[in-house]
């Protein structure tokens, strides 16, 4: 087949490639955007886009999610074939396709290639981590390649910016369509059914050429039953689909592996011819060494203990003296603005209100950054599907596989992308009972709460000569998020949800240097959104909640007396019946309501309202008031290592954040789930606590 | 006249309420109006201004 230049200017460019192999980096590259990017299958499950300059025209680059096949399974792989075939309003089918291939694992990314090279769509391939073909003891000729495949292909480090120039230079030489495409031999019966059946889906279904040759080969080697399609074919494509199938049963071949093999044999071929192996193949490499290690029955699971507590006790220790710099820096504002403004409401609006709320939040910013220092880490290092690994056996304990470990993972820094890390899940039931307990794992929004809370009340002592309690009790908070949630996947997958028990397949990605720059840029966006959120939500919400706290005004009394007769006073004392049974006071129950929102917000609403309380105790820092408070009745603290435990499992079982509750509802399609996912934390969460409560009562009795 | 110069603290606090109140009303609605025309993306960059550049 001769070369074909396509005349229409370029306006779409798609990356596509195998997971894992850096097409969110080279993303990042070309168009100076900062997608998240990570060493382990599944960070991208959408489409991404930006836009670039080539001369003198914009171009719209897509980040597409990573597939092995163009036979999609899973929500996320479905994204790339749709794009390819222009079934997406809105997105046109993109006129250039940059491949992305792993040049250390080029023999399995050629077989996605070799599909989308069927498609008649101009393709450059960026063979990305050329640097690291000596370490895997291989040497490419990419002049072979380019005559095997067709196409040019770009050796490149994306990472480091080597060979964007080149690849840049190919998109303005307007790449030709591959000019050796389909060179893969089918037997001829097959071949005979597969012609005819893309004729008929050309006539009738009105398919471009290179959509029907591809659905054809679906068609023919689907397992399903011809009836089930009867929705999206007419009936004379069927009854021909229903004729071929039973014609190449009577030949003998394997219709379900026939194209695959075929295709298979033709890319191994040219991969023999281009690749030579400069150490023996198989051979033991220090991967492997290390692998035998991180994934043993044993060993395994001690690591990823030991890991988990070195990083939450470097969170508290670490953490410590820029939180006091912080805390100082607001203490030190408001004494400027009680200094500056007379005192009266705007004073206490800004000091007490404003200041009190959103600088109780942002204190915890250094912890925040030292967690996704650490999750960052864990990511680019490859850690993470490791993890996933050695976690399948505990997984398929409970029903679920390793795949749902990765959504689960991600939770640690914040449900919304661990949610939507589920697209990966090809099982619908499996990917709703994920769904259904991320929320279970404790986020980083949680962690301004356990800190504030393990701080006032869980003694600085050393355990076991090297561990201090308060980062066991953070552990275990981590652990009872995580332990419930396999439980409740437990549940749900023997009863509304079951289901099969799934296989779990995973590539585990090279082990890697980690990325200081990606660890940086993911650290400064996670800041930045922390800081946006205090700038705007717990501000927001600390005014309304000085207003709220404030009026109706109190001639005579004392400041407490003044809080009580206010809105939040009497709306808290409202519900104080129904938190009595859990130990919270009133103070507490308003806290809880305000941080349905988001769970930080807690943090904020007790530093506004103890503020406005000790109006009269100048530079007491919220830790200060909250050991003070009494109970107005009994004379006893509110507060009590007890009531911190009990608020702490409150908020690892409890929903408490709207933008969650929304992206469970898009991803499911519907309210019920997120509804029923709402029900049924809270519910954990209040009998959760009150088991806690009541246990922790008997223990001190 | 008197009014406003007792009560300033009260009456400009107020008003940082009122406009706090609206202010938030006015985002909620118009995240609730992006999260209609947009399926593809999560609320999380419905709520950054790069949501309104990156779907066209």
């Amino acid at each position: 087949m001769n070369a074909v230049s396509p005349k229409k200017s370029l306006r779409t460019i798609a990356l596509i490639g195998n997971p894992n192999c850096g097409k969110t980096t080279l993303f990042n590259e070309l168009t100076g955007l900062r997608q998240k990017v990570g060493n382990y299958p599944g960070v991208t499950v959408e489409k991404k886009e930006g836009r670039i300059l080539i001369g003198s025209e914009e171009i719209i680059v897509l980040d597409l999610p990573g597939t092995y096949s163009l036979s999609a399974n899973s929500p996320d792989e479905k994204v790339v074939t749709d794009i390819l075939f222009g079934r997406i309003p809105g997105t046109p089918p993109p006129e250039l396709i940059i491949f992305v291939a792993d040049a250390t694992n080029l023999e399995r990314n050629l077989y996605l290639l070799s599909q989308i090279i069927d498609l008649k769509i101009p393709t450059v391939v960026s063979l990305n981590m050329i640097d690291r073909i000596n370490e895997a003891g291989i040497a490419i000729d990419t002049s072979m390649l380019r005559k095997e495949f067709g196409v040019p292909f770009i050796p490149m480090v994306a990472s480091k910016g080597i060979g964007t120039k080149e690849l840049l230079s190919a998109f303005e030489q307007l790449p030709p369509i591959a000019d050796v495409i389909r060179q893969w031999q089918l037997p001829e019966p097959v071949r005979i059914e597969h012609n005819e059946l893309v004729s008929i889906l050309i006539a009738n279904e009105k398919m471009s050429e290179p959509a029907a040759f591809h659905e054809a080969q679906l068609l023919l080697s689907t397992p399903k039953d011809v009836s089930s399609f009867s929705n999206e074919y007419n009936s004379e494509t069927l009854n021909h689909l229903q004729q071929d199938h039973s014609n190449l049963q009577l030949t003998g071949v394997d219709r379900h592996s026939i194209f695959v093999e075929s295709r298979f044999r033709w890319t191994n071929a040219a991969y023999k011819k281009s690749v030579r192996h400069t150490t023996p193949r198989h051979q033991n490499t220090i991967h492997d060494s290390i692998d035998a290690v991180l994934t043993h029955r044993i060993w395994g699971f001690v690591i990823f203990f030991v890991l988990m507590a070195v990083m939450f006790q470097t969170i508290f220790t670490w953490a410590n003296y820029p939180m006091e710099l912080i805390g100082s820096a607001f203490d030190m504002l408001a004494r400027s603005v009680s200094t500056v403004i007379p005192e009266g409401d705007l004073q206490s609006l800004i000091a007490r209100g404003i200041i009190g709320g959103v600088g109780a939040v942002v204190t915890f910013l250094p912890q925040i950054l030292f967690l996704f220092l650490f999750l960052g880490f864990l990511e680019d290092t490859g850690y993470m599907a490791r993890a996933a690994f050695i976690m399948d056996r505990v997984m398929s304990k409970v029903g679920l596989h390793g795949k749902s470990f990765i959504p689960l993972l991600s939770s640690f820094a914040c449900a919304i992308p661990g949610i939507m890390a589920t697209r990966t899940i090809e099982n619908q039931r499996d990917r709703l009972v994920t769904i259904l307990v991320a929320p279970l794992m404790s986020c980083s929004a949680r962690l301004p709460v356990f800190s504030l809370l393990i701080a006032s009340f869980v003694p600085n002592v050393l355990l076991f000569g090297f561990m201090s309690l308060p980062a066991v009790v953070l552990i275990s908070m981590y652990l009872l998020g995580l332990i419930t949630a396999l439980l409740t996947a437990r549940v749900l997958k023997s009863t509304i949800l079951k289901g099969p028990k799934p296989v779990f397949i995973m590539e585990l990605p090279p082990y890697r240097i980690p990325s200081l720059k990606n660890t940086f840029i993911h650290m400064w966006e996670r800041s930045l959104l922390f800081l946006k959120n205090a700038g705007t939500i717990i501000l927001g919400v600390s005014i309304v909640l000085w207003f709220l706290a404030t009026y109706p005004k109190m001639a005579q009394g004392t400041s407490s007396e003044k809080l009580a007769h206010s809105f939040v006073g009497q709306a808290g004392h409202a519900i104080e019946p129904v938190l009595k049974p859990l130990g919270f006071d009133w103070k507490i129950g308003i806290g809880i309501i305000s941080s349905l929102l988001q769970r930080e917000v807690f943090v904020g609403t007790l530093g506004t309202i103890y503020n406005i309380e000790h109006a009269d105790e100048a530079n007491a820092t919220l830790k200060e008031q909250m050991q003070k408070e009494k109970d107005p009745v009994t004379g006893l603290p509110t507060f009590s290592l007890l009531t911190a435990l009990c608020i702490m499992v409150y908020y690892v079982l409890a929903m408490q954040c709207l933008s969650t509750v929304a992206v469970v509802r898009r991803e499911t399609n519907g309210w019920k789930w997120p509804a029923a996912q709402f029900v049924y934390m809270t519910l954990l969460a209040y009998a959760g606590t009150f088991v806690t409560y009541r246990i922790g009562l008997w223990i001190l009795s | 006249m008197d009014i406003i110069v007792t009560y300033w603290q009260e009456i400009i606090s107020l008003l940082i309420v009122l406009l706090t109140i609206v202010l938030m009303t006015r985002s909620v609605m118009r995240t609730s109006r992006y999260k209609k025309e947009c399926s593809t993306c999560a609320l999380v960059e419905i709520q950054t201004k790069k949501h309104s550049t990156t779907h066209q």
